[in-house]
């Protein structure tokens, strides 16, 4: 009953719905957190398709995602949001209800699209492809939908996730080479964009990054 | 067209009809000189009899039976009638076209059926509450109400298109009538007017229909309409036109969305007997034509006509019950209810003829049993609801459920009554709403294997869309009985108010009875339709449906599921004489009455106070609110006080509050506190909340008919100038056209 | 049918778990309670409080309001035998429920709507304030979670084709969940928002304050006294546990269940006593999630609620649709 590829495709949609779940959080902390436990998602994604494909690298990146994304990152950006005492809430473009129903959509979108023949063959679990293709999407929906900058941040860290899960999915695993410098760019991307929330915090006296359009004056 | 020298039991059954026509016509001068007491009970005798004759004609084909009588021939003479086939009788004219003919099929049989015993009902009720709502007119009442059944009764039999299109009419305006029949008030006469416009909107498409009908055939009969089905001689294109002309011809009587708007403004504003009759019946004739054009006279379709309905009743569904949530008046809630039962209707419908285009006639044969089910219910429900709302009117007089509260002590047969139509159209179990609810919820989940991607999709989606309305259905229908019969008095009315007379108790008892009766052994009321699915679909499913004791199962093909309501009523009632013993055995039956906690605060009923002189000021209070006499404002404070203690409770508009700011957007409301600046501005200020509940529909058509109106009054402007020339070059220019006109004719001729 | 209804061992399996249901409900309640208190670093309430809470109601006097009507007589048991007659719908350890043929799971959700409708009435019954604020709020969020529960149920009734809750079950113990994973994770996870919400644990509501103005659920019984009292406690113990049932049988389709089924013949007072042992172990499993949100997560603000359920139609939308496709 419950075969490999299966427990695959459950983690996966775990993936998806934390990311779905991150649309519909409200506070910036739950954000963060929601973040860490998708991240954990992916890294046990990437181990069992390791288990099943029998690939080492697979077992090392899983353990990279652990640590950088479940460990690292969530606590880089806790510790930005407490030194800039965000506590406000988070600010949408689009209401949360609208979010969820939109983001609801493209899920099924995702799906709608790759189903029949998409290339099956290729994959280790043929549903996490649509699943790792809604996650991006997703992702990208919260970059565009939060008025927050550190919100951005973390619609694109969930667009990384579903870049990640979707390579994964595909390719059994990018070159380890190519995985660590992935890792290392969205390390570094999330840590500079850390210090650059915090100068907007100084110079706007708020992250709303609607507010950047009077730069152009 | 042979003389025969048998009758069938039509002609009997359309000798019956013109009889009780003529009674009545004949009766206008006694009922005026006499008593229209007198004459209800007259007229209740004869629907009942008429009711039972119907029912029977239909169980065991009465109309089709032939009967050798003696008098057969001079009898059919004597009325003009020549039967063509078994159910169908045709009274020529001398005017061409212009046939009378009447069909007695189950179909008909069976609307006719529910017209008579609501009607029956009806006039019992009006018996006692004709004067307790104190009309002065009451012989007008009883003319314009007869008439207005008999017309309904006529629809329903018409099988010709120019004898149809006359009843209808008449059904109209006298059902205008009815709604204008309280005159004086303001709000009677713009709930007529919006009705009267509405409809002859909706009767103008339906001529354009049967003129289309009338091109494509050559005739008015339905007979031959039905040829046109069956031989398939209509193109995509013409079956486009019928179906968008039938939806908004008969959807406007039916009050689908967004045609819908006419009727939660004039249903309330009719009399409550009229009102149960147009709630009830009336506007279930539109879905009888939508029945008769859409599996008689259209016979092969796509998915995508019952798609739409499916999707038009889902819309008309949510759309009704979101706004019931939110009304004050009690009227005007049901008749929100009434649009949100029309959508469900509409769901089966449509599922019915998405099953028909895929020939799956065994599911079409059980969507169609829930939508009969489903009309007889709502028939039998909402005329207890609209009967109960009526006496609620009448001993209070106000439908204003934010003056009401407290009538379950002070009626409480009809507030028992009242709580079985309330739990019946909540369709909770073990009521009849809730059967035939389920059996449409099994017709959407079986609408899965067909085997269309979309219908696939979005059925389950419908379902949950019923499953909201249902919930949202048990909020308006809590509020609605919960604030009114529930509490304390709000009002010097509601607390003032009597146990309603004898017949119209009896009245909505039987209704209330049928609707236990028909919750707990649903196969009484699924044996007659049965007949008229098997006409429709020409499959019995009776016997695979039901099994006795009340049991309901699916067709044994898709076997989705169970109910057997009468199991669901022994379980609980045993278990509730379980509870009972056991609480009576170990615990302990000790009542202690006491006042009801408000924060420590004195909490003292109002209008029981023992002290005359206080209840005699609130009386005061009351009536000085309004015209802020400002006479004895000795002890106003004392009085404000008291009467705020009753109307601490929550009320009607703040019951609804939450509903109103999640749905915000899709409400046309009006919310406003004002300050009333000249008494206290600053310590304990008097405020006034204002709220008014529109239709968002409403509003969108009146900014759009004032936009067109003044466009055609300046045209009207322009072309009546007030110069006399023009006039005259006006009469000289149309007497050219005519020549014209005329001479051409001449010369084609 | 009616042979099965005569078959007596059918019948003793139907009673035992009916019982097995009433006789662990306060106990689930304790055993969530006392988690949380763990969980806070408290020592916390005894696990046999529940049932001693219940007893001591029964014994008390009931102090009725003046306003009251006949209503607020019977609210009370029609709320209790509603709940209890969904219950016996429901197959708990093996697929023979003592009334699976009165109705199906359809039927249940409207059998709990009937319960739901009596306890807004009581809230409204005594003239106060306080009961029509409860009774409009409670009975908006649950006709808000309807649909949301519904499609969960029809996602499961169209994989298995059918609505009778024992098939339902013993279909998915046989064939298993993971046939469309991603449809299991997001119908769990509507199902545990619904769970929640209609049970009025505590993003949507809080089932210990008894403030004014947060209480949704309290708010309507704030005037029942003595065994009223008993009756709606043990009826929202109930509820609970019928829809920890509902969940464990769902979604983790383990045990001996299906076994039990097939030996019927061979029935084993052995067997019977493991499935019930596994039934409550599962039962535990899926009760301990509640606890662990009650802790970490404060009550959301009334208008958040239809965000909260949203989310949950949302996902068991996609749910159905991604299974359709």
């Amino acid at each position: 009953m419950l075969n490999i590829a299966s427990f695959i495709e459950l983690m996966g949609a775990f993936v998806l719905f934390f990311a779905i779940l991150q649309t519909a959080s409200h506070r910036v902390d739950f954000s963060i957190k929601v973040y860490s436990i998708q991240s954990l998602f992916l890294s046990i994604t990437i181990f069992v398709m390791g288990i099943h494909s029998n690939n080492g690298e697979l077992y090392l990146s899983s353990f990279l995602t652990f640590a950088i994304k479940v460990v690292a990152i969530p606590f880089f950006l806790n510790k930005v949001t407490r030194r800039i005492s965000i506590r406000e809430k988070i600010i949408p473009y689009i209401n949360m209800t609208n979010s969820v129903l939109i983001t609801g959509a493209i899920t099924i979108f995702a799906f709608f699209i790759t189903k029949g023949d998409f290339a099956s063959h290729e994959f280790i679990a043929r549903r996490v492809f649509p699943t790792a293709l809604a996650v991006i999407l997703i992702g990208v929906f919260i970059m565009i939908a939060r008025k927050k900058a550190i919100i951005q941040i973390i619609g694109f860290l969930t667009l990384d996730n579903g870049i990640i899960l979707a390579a994964t999915s595909i390719t059994k695993g990018l070159p380890l080479v190519v995985d660590i410098g992935v890792f290392f760019d969205v390390f570094i991307g999330a840590i500079m964009a850390g210090v650059l929330i915090y100068r907007i915090r100084t110079s706007f006296d708020s992250l709303d990054t609607s507010k950047m359009s009077n730069l152009k004056e | 067209m042979g003389r025969t020298d048998t009758l069938n039991g039509a002609v009997i059954l359309m000798v019956i009809l013109i009889v009780i026509l003529f009674l009545f016509l004949l009766s206008i001068p006694f009922i005026i000189s006499f008593n229209p007491k007198l004459s209800l009970i007259f007229s209740s005798a004869i629907y009942l009899l008429l009711s039972v004759f119907l029912l029977f004609s239909l169980l065991f084909g009465y109309a089709k039976l032939p009967l050798s009588l003696p008098f057969s021939i001079q009898l059919s003479e004597l009325f003009g009638l020549r039967s063509s086939t078994s159910d169908h009788i045709t009274y020529l004219t001398t005017i061409p076209y212009l046939k009378f003919s009447y069909l007695f099929d189950s179909l008909s049989l069976f609307f006719g059926f529910l017209i008579a015993f609501l009607g029956f009902i009806s006039s019992l009720y009006s018996f006692n509450y004709l004067y307790e709502e104190h009309y002065k007119n009451k012989s007008l009442f009883v003319i314009l109400f007869n008439g207005f059944i008999i017309s309904m009764l006529f629809v329903v039999f018409s099988a010709n298109g120019l004898s149809f299109l006359i009843f209808w009419e008449i059904m109209s305006i006298l059902s205008f009538f009815l709604v204008l029949f309280e005159y004086e008030k303001e709000e009677s006469k713009k709930a007529a007017n919006l009705y009267i416009i509405m409809t002859h909107i909706g009767t103008f498409f339906i001529f354009l229909l049967f003129l289309y009908m009338f091109m494509k055939t050559g005739s008015f009969s339905f007979e031959t309409w039905k040829h046109l089905g069956i031989s398939g001689g209509l193109s995509v294109a013409g079956m486009t036109i019928i179906f968008i002309l039938t939806l908004l011809g008969f959807g406007m009587k039916a009050g689908i969305f967004p045609l819908h708007v006419w009727l939660p403004k004039a249903h309330p504003e009719a009399p409550s007997s009229v009102s149960a009759l147009m709630s009830g019946i009336m506007i279930k004739t539109a879905i009888y034509m939508m029945i008769r054009f859409y599996f008689e006279f259209m016979k092969s379709y796509g998915w995508g006509f019952g798609f739409t309905i499916l999707l038009i009743g889902a819309l008309t569904l949510i759309y009704g019950v979101l706004n019931a949530g939110i009304q004050d008046n009690i009227k005007r809630l049901l008749a929100y209810s009434s649009m949100e039962n029309i959508g469900i209707m509409l769901m089966a419908l449509g599922l019915a003829m998405i099953f028909y285009s895929q020939d799956m006639y065994l599911l079409c044969a059980f969507a169609m049993m829930a939508l009969l089910f489903h009309i007889m219910n709502h028939a039998l429900f909402k005329g207890l609801l609209f009967l109960g709302s009526g006496a609620i009117a009448s001993q209070t007089h106000t439908k204003n459920m934010n003056k009401l509260g407290g009538l379950v002590k002070k009626m409480p047969a009809a507030s028992f009554i009242f709580l079985i139509g309330v739990l019946s159209a909540s369709t909770l179990p073990p009521f009849n709403g809730f059967v035939s609810e389920w059996m449409i919820y099994q017709s959407l989940l079986m609408a899965s294997s067909v085997n269309i991607e979309i219908i696939k999709v979005f059925t389950p989606i419908f379902a949950s869309v019923m499953a909201l309305a249902g919930g949202l259905a048990a909020l308006a229908f809590v509020k609605a009985y919960g604030i009114s019969f529930l509490g304390r008095a709000r009002s010097q009315g509601a607390n003032s108010a009597k146990e309603p007379p004898f017949l119209m108790l009896v009245s909505m008892g039987i209704l209330a009875f049928l609707c236990f009766l028909l919750g707990i052994f649903s196969f009484i009321g699924l044996m007659p339709i049965n007949k008229v699915v098997k006409e429709i679909t020409d499959i019995s499913i009776y016997k695979n449906i039901t099994i006795s004791y009340g049991s309901i199962v699916t067709l044994p093909k898709y076997s989705l599921g169970v109910v057997s309501p009468l199991g669901l009523l022994a379980a609980g009632v045993i278990f509730m004489a379980a509870v009972y013993l056991f609480i009576k055995i170990f615990g302990n039956m000790k009542i202690r009455i006491f006042e009801t906690f408000a924060c420590g605060l004195e909490n003292k009923d109002v209008y029981n106070f023992s002290d005359a002189q206080i209840s005699k000021d609130v009386c005061n209070a009351g009536t000085s609110n309004n015209h802020e006499g400002n006479n004895d404002n000795t002890n106003n404070d004392n009085i404000n006080a008291y009467t705020k203690i009753n109307n601490a409770q929550y009320s009607s508009t703040g019951f609804s509050q939450p509903l109103r700011r999640i749905f915000e957007k899709i409400y046309n409301i009006k919310e406003n506190l004002i300050n009333e600046e000249y008494k206290r501005k600053y310590f304990f200020p008097v405020k006034n909340y204002i709220f008014k509940a529109g239709d968002l529909f409403e509003c969108f058509y009146n900014s759009f008919a004032s936009k067109f109106l003044e466009k055609i009054s300046k045209l009207r402007a322009y072309i009546q100038g007030g110069v006399v020339q023009t006039y005259i070059a006006y009469i000289v220019g149309t007497l050219i056209i005519l020549l014209i006109w005329v001479s051409w004719f001449y010369h084609a001729g | 049918m009616w042979n099965d209804i005569l078959n007596l061992k059918v019948a003793l399996i139907g009673i035992a778990q009916i019982l097995i249901l009433i006789i662990i409900a306060p106990f689930i309640n304790s055993y969530i309670n006392k988690i949380k208190s763990i969980l806070r670093g408290q020592r916390g309430r005894p696990l046999l409080q529940g049932y001693k809470d219940i007893f001591k109601l029964i014994r008390k006097e009931v102090v009725l309001s003046e306003d009251a009507s006949y209503i607020s007589k019977i609210a009370p048991y029609i709320v209790f035998v509603s709940i209890l007659v969904s219950a016996c719908f429901l197959p708990v350890f093996s697929p023979q429920a003592l009334l699976s043929f009165t109705g199906d799971i359809i039927a249940l959700v409207y059998t709990i709507g009937l319960g739901t409708f009596f306890m807004a009435l009581y809230g409204m019954d005594q003239a106060s304030s306080f009961g029509g604020l409860g009774s409009s709020r409670d009975i908006l969020i649950a006709s808000l979670a309807e649909p949301t529960l519904m499609l969960v149920i029809f996602a499961f009734a169209l994989q298995t084709k059918t609505t009778n809750i024992s098939q339902i079950f013993i279909d998915i113990h046989k064939n298993g969940f993971l046939n469309y994973p991603v449809s299991y994770v997001f119908a769990l996870m509507a199902f545990l928002i619904i769970s929640i919400a209609e049970n009025g644990r505590i993003p949507v509501d809080n089932p210990d304050t008894h403030l004014e103005l947060t209480m949704v659920h309290e708010a309507m019984i704030l005037e029942g006294s003595g065994r009223h009292l008993a009756l709606f406690e043990y009826s929202s113990y109930l509820k609970l546990i019928i829809f920890i049932t509902l969940a464990s049988n769902i979604f983790l389709p383990i045990g001996v269940y299906s076994g039990v089924s097939s030996s019927i013949s061979s029935f084993s007072f052995l067997t019977i006593l493991y499935a019930i042992l596994f039934y409550i172990l599962k039962v535990l499993i899926f009760a301990t999630p509640i606890a662990f949100i009650e802790i970490s997560m404060a009550k959301l603000r009334f208008f958040r609620v239809p965000d909260f359920l949203m989310l949950g139609f949302v996902l068991s939308i996609i749910s159905l649709v991604l299974y359709s496709i």
